[in-house]
């Protein structure tokens, strides 16, 4: 499943306001599934073999209108093995917290060894309903 | 969505891909899509009840 979270669209209220300024900047990836809209965190967040939460490259890219979606791009190197299932778009560089702007799970799971990279892209727009 | 006003949808999505140590392909795959029924979970999570819902 991928879903945006009831914490993404609280803290983009906050932005609005001026009373937020935290950009989301973080890609975490894990080994859980069978997290909801209301979740905060990922089920089961890796913080070892080269898995642990990191700085993404972000950007405005176009999908309907110009610079209407929000694009994170990381690349991940294993150094052991490990099978990621999630991922999630954080405001905040440490594990297990922050505002998660959005949820997802791989389909199908990215079965890793040491050696091989995960290069995962996130995407979200924002745009009028139908 | 309520007559007169206009809502804001967030569409999310995901790709990736999984190379080997030596540069080559091992895999490729996306963010799973929700199916029907979780898709009407997220939105009553989110306190939205799709139109024609009868519960």
């Amino acid at each position: 499943m991928a879903f945006p979270t009831v914490a993404g669209f609280k803290e983009l209220v906050q932005m609005a306001i001026g009373a937020a300024s935290d950009a989301w900047t973080h890609i975490a990836v894990g080994t859980g599934t069978g997290q909801s809209a209301s979740s905060t965190t990922l089920a089961a967040e890796s913080s070892s073999l080269g898995m642990s939460r990191a700085a993404a490259t972000m950007s405005a890219v176009t999908t309907t209108e110009t610079n209407d979606t929000v694009q994170a791009t990381k690349t991940f190197t294993a150094t052991g093995t490990v099978t990621i299932t999630e991922a999630g778009l954080f405001n905040n560089a440490t594990l297990d917290t922050g505002d998660m702007l959005m949820y997802g799970e791989l389909s199908p799971s990215a079965a890793m060894v040491n050696g091989d990279t995960l290069a995962i892209t996130l995407k979200v727009q924002i745009k009028a309903a139908a | 969505m309520v007559d007169g006003t206009i809502g804001v949808e967030f569409e999310v999505s995901g790709t990736y891909e999984v190379f080997r140590s030596d540069g080559s392909l091992k895999q490729i795959g996306k963010l799973e899509e929700l199916s029907a029924e979780q898709q009407q979970a997220v939105l009553a999570e989110m306190g939205i009840e799709l139109p024609g819902d009868i519960s």
